[in-house]
């Protein structure tokens, strides 16, 4: 072990020492094995009491996991049991969970997090026992008479420290459910343990943060709106030195067409922006009647890993601002678990959108049918039907360097099927494209290892272990197809492949798809592209 | 591999399941006379556990029921409809309610989700094995489907006169004894299927240590029913003319036991009707859920029909005119618009 690295840094890890999983378990009962937390980077830092407080939530407290209490509030107990059972009044989904699973293990060995660390508590059937033997205990009528017999126990502080634990080991990548011959997802438990452990002050920093700053300035990195402004503007100043195309950025403006929403990560940091690059350099060559919001700068919802009502919270200002700027449509960038949002949740929260028009492209002609209610259309969605009208200019030949493989984010794969639409983009900007195994892309894909707020640095080894199927089956297509590229369409991915293929797949570099769409975009008066959207030769041997 | 056993935990659950079941079986096999001489009790029962099972079906699916599916959270196995360019895989991903028929009956009648396993040991070295592959799904089909044919095949002892349908499965599940006598196909497969999903949970490791009572209970009880009409069929002889008898008298509530005392049929339907007492309190409710569960019964239309959830509950939200208040000056300065100045 590289001693002068630090947990919070993925060179600490020895690759062997994490390869050496044990899939099997041993010892005791789980009723009867604790859960510890080590020092560092297998757990999140909890959250900073101003960020419980920001959204008026209750017991704003410090604490640590690696203490003996936790500072749980007065009438804790009642406090779960009753949101317990709040919430299974509220889900149908829920009950039919709750009284269904027959233990029949279809969904163990598909934890990426189970994959990846062996521990038999991050089993999707174990991860919902956590919670099902309190519900049984509290629920059910064999639980409060038969106990232990029954798989019922009681609530215990022990058993908080479990579920912040294990609710904290799984992404919410829902691959277990697609297993499983009842659909159960595991994402609805371990939503149910975050929120129940919300009501107790009990949250982490790296989810907490991002909605009270998401809830304040419009976004999660909590930029103020003339920071978007200076980060649009850089970005539009990167796209001139490469294109020699002078790109207008509109922001907040009234009577536009469309709204787009993205996730801010994009605009900050690398390798998002160039996808950023890639949208921009995309709707001045359409000439689309489109604008930024600063007020609705987040495309992503951290509030998805903490709450229903925090979700809904956050998500209200995309459809606030559509109708205050006067738009007819909403069209949404790149990312995953907005994608979940906007897809499951948004049209049921913050709907109807009876004041938007069904989103129609300005380009083609297309009517999209299929957002006719929400209003809402994803990007790919938008560009593949670009592309199958034949209506861009696109020379492939630029992404030449590009030997890409594609990662199908969990929620756009398994919440929404968008499937083909990227893929079909993606064969059209880039020449050479190879798929990894089967068992590892489309509906069945593998995690990143950092979605639902997993990924912080201080939770490094949680994320090179839950990134670990992931990162392998990319080293696969490296080695076999000479594959250098990851491209993916969710901002999450973006930065947390990285540092899983750095990892487990050394010469590797991630990529969002409208950067390398950006790349291949012959534009009007352009000057002749010699680089790319990274400022790097485009011709093959430069 | 049975050092890794965690001993108490399989002793407490496989333990206290198998005593469940032998007392169940040794109540009706030692009261047998008992019973055959105070038949109204054997009616009582019968009664009693077809009551239990009817309402306790039926009130689990109304608390079911009750509770409002909160979001449409289809899980999306497939490609979406979306483009006319694209083609959208109806069975995996339905936008339309045939479309989710096809899909739970896919599902929930052929188990189609166990079929997905593919192996993964290839990206994660030799030390990752399956739970056994698809072999579940062979399993499953074998004891699900000789159920329901068993079940079907038991309308005889109902029904005067004997549908075609249920003579005709009866002679083809007979087929097998022209190669063994006196044995049903069923009657092996219900038989290697209990046999091989009670196995699996003691022989994989995984499996065992996520094994709980309510697991081994249902299997081991089924394992007593089918294995008790096996006897009653294959070995004993059981008169079959006496046995619809009893059901007809059964059925007009004059329950009459026949004589002499068939201890196995006696065995057979104390151990049925402790299966429908137990049905509705257990994870037998697996049934119904294959069914009902929203991942697999919502069409993946989300973005075209507004789903209602009636418990939306009203949220404080920062209002826009909240965020320029505190922002207006930075935004008139950066030249960003406002609403006002």
């Amino acid at each position: 072990m590289a001693s002068h690295k630090k947990p919070d840094q993925a060179e600490y890890y020895d690759r062997a020492e994490l390869e050496r999983v044990d899939h099997q378990p041993s010892g005791k009962s789980w009723f009867e094995t604790p859960s510890t937390f080590t020092a560092l980077g297998s757990h999140l830092h909890p959250a900073k009491p101003k960020n419980i407080e920001v959204l008026g939530l209750n017991n704003a407290h410090n604490w640590s996991p690696l203490d003996e209490d936790w500072k749980l509030p007065e009438g804790w107990k009642d406090t779960v049991i009753d949101g317990m059972r709040e919430r299974l009044g509220q889900s149908r989904a829920l009950r039919v969970f709750m009284d269904s699973c027959v233990r029949c293990g279809a969904c163990a060995e598909k934890c990426p997090f189970f994959l990846g660390s062996g521990d038999p508590k991050n089993m999707p059937v174990l991860r919902a026992e956590l919670l099902r033997s309190v519900y049984r205990r509290y629920f059910t009528q064999a639980g409060k008479r038969l106990g232990k017999l029954a798989g019922a126990r009681e609530l215990t502080p022990e058993v908080i420290k479990e579920w912040f634990k294990y609710a904290y080991q799984c992404s919410e990548c829902r691959r277990c459910a697609v297993f499983c011959p009842y659909g159960i997802d595991t994402a609805e438990f371990t939503m149910l343990a975050r929120d129940l452990l919300l009501r107790l002050g009990i949250g982490v920093n790296w989810v907490m943060e991002p909605v009270a700053n998401c809830y304040r300035t419009g976004n999660h990195l909590g930029i103020q709106p003339q920071g978007i402004k200076d980060s649009l503007e850089f970005l539009a100043d990167e796209l001139q030195e490469v294109t020699g195309v002078r790109v207008e950025v509109p922001i907040n403006r009234k009577g536009a067409e469309i709204l787009f929403v993205t996730p801010s990560g994009d605009l900050m940091a690398d390798p998002g922006t160039y996808t950023a690059m890639g949208y921009l350099a995309l709707f001045h060559e359409l000439g689309l009647d489109y604008t930024f919001s600063t007020y609705a700068s987040e495309g992503g919802n951290f509030g998805l890993f903490a709450s229903p009502e925090l979700m809904k919270r956050l998500n209200a200002k995309i459809f606030a601002e559509a109708k205050r700027l006067g738009v007819k449509w909403i069209l949404g960038g790149e990312c995953g678990h907005m994608w979940r949002v906007v897809n499951q949740y948004m049209d049921s929260m913050n709907g109807p959108a009876d004041f938007l028009e069904v989103p129609r492209s300005p380009i083609t002609g297309t009517r999209f049918g299929h957002t006719r209610s929400t209003k809402m259309l994803h990007i790919a969605e938008f560009t593949a039907d670009l592309i199958a009208h034949g209506c861009l200019k696109l020379d492939p030949t630029r992404n030449a360097k590009v030997s890409s493989t594609f990662h199908d984010s969990c929620n756009p794969a398994r919440a929404m099927g968008l499937l083909e639409e990227p893929r079909t983009i993606l064969r059209s900007v880039c020449n050479t494209f190879h798929e990894m195994p089967a068992d590892t892309i489309r509906e069945r894909t593998l995690c990143c290892g950092g979605g639902a707020g997993l990924g912080a640095d201080e939770n490094m080894e949680v994320r090179l272990r839950g990134g670990m199927g992931r990162g392998k089956a990319v080293a696969h297509v490296r080695d076999e197809y000479g594959v250098n590229t990851l491209v993916t369409i969710c901002a999450i991915d973006r930065a947390t492949l990285t540092t899983v293929c750095d990892y487990w797949a050394a010469g590797v570099r991630v990529a969002g798809l409208h950067e390398l769409v950006g790349n291949a975009l012959i534009m009007k008066g352009e000057q002749p592209r010699n680089v790319n959207l990274r400022h790097e030769p485009i011709t093959p041997g430069d | 591999m049975f050092a890794r056993l965690a001993t108490r935990h399989l002793t407490l659950h496989l333990g206290g399941a198998l005593t469940a079941v032998v007392s169940l079986c040794a109540i009706p096999a030692f009261g047998a006379r008992w019973l055959a001489a105070h038949a109204s009790w054997v009616q009582f029962m019968l009664m009693g556990a077809l009551a239990c099972f009817c309402v306790g079906i039926t009130r689990k699916i109304a608390r079911w029921m009750r509770a409002p599916v909160a979001f449409r959270i289809p899980l999306t196995t497939g490609q979406q409809r979306a483009l006319p360019s694209i083609a959208q895989q109806q069975s995996l991903c339905p936008h339309t309610t045939w479309q989710v028929v096809v899909r739970v009956l896919l599902d929930g009648v052929l188990f189609r989700p166990l079929l997905r396993v593919t192996p993964t040991a290839h990206l994660h070295g030799s030390r990752l094995s399956g739970n056994g592959g698809r072999s579940l799904w062979l399993f499953t089909v074998a004891f699900h489907g000789s159920l329901a044919v068993i079940v079907v095949r038991h309308l005889r002892l109902f029904l005067t006169p004997v549908p075609r349908f249920v003579s005709w499965l009866q002679g083809a599940d007979s087929l097998s004894e022209l190669l063994i006598p006196k044995v049903h196909v069923t009657s092996l497969l219900i038989l290697l299927g209990l046999g091989l999903l009670i196995g699996r949970r003691l022989v994989l490791v995984r499996l065992r240590y996520i094994s709980l009572a309510a697991d081994y209970f249902p299997l081991l009880l089924l394992a007593g029913i089918a294995i008790t009409g096996v006897l009653m069929r294959h070995v004993t002889r059981t008169d079959i003319t006496a046995a619809k008898a009893m059901v007809a008298s059964g059925a007009t509530l004059s329950l009459a036991v026949p004589q002499p005392v068939d201890t196995a049929l006696l065995v057979h339907v104390f151990l049925v009707c402790a299966l429908l007492v137990y049905f509705p309190l257990s994870k037998l409710m697996h049934v119904p859920g294959a069914f009902m569960s929203p991942t697999l019964t919502l069409a993946n239309n989300n973005r075209a029909v507004r789903h209602i959830n009636v418990c939306n509950p009203e949220v404080q939200t920062l209002h826009y005119s909240e965020y320029e208040a505190t922002y207006r000056e930075r935004m008139i300065e950066a030249g960003l618009p406002v609403e006002e100045s």
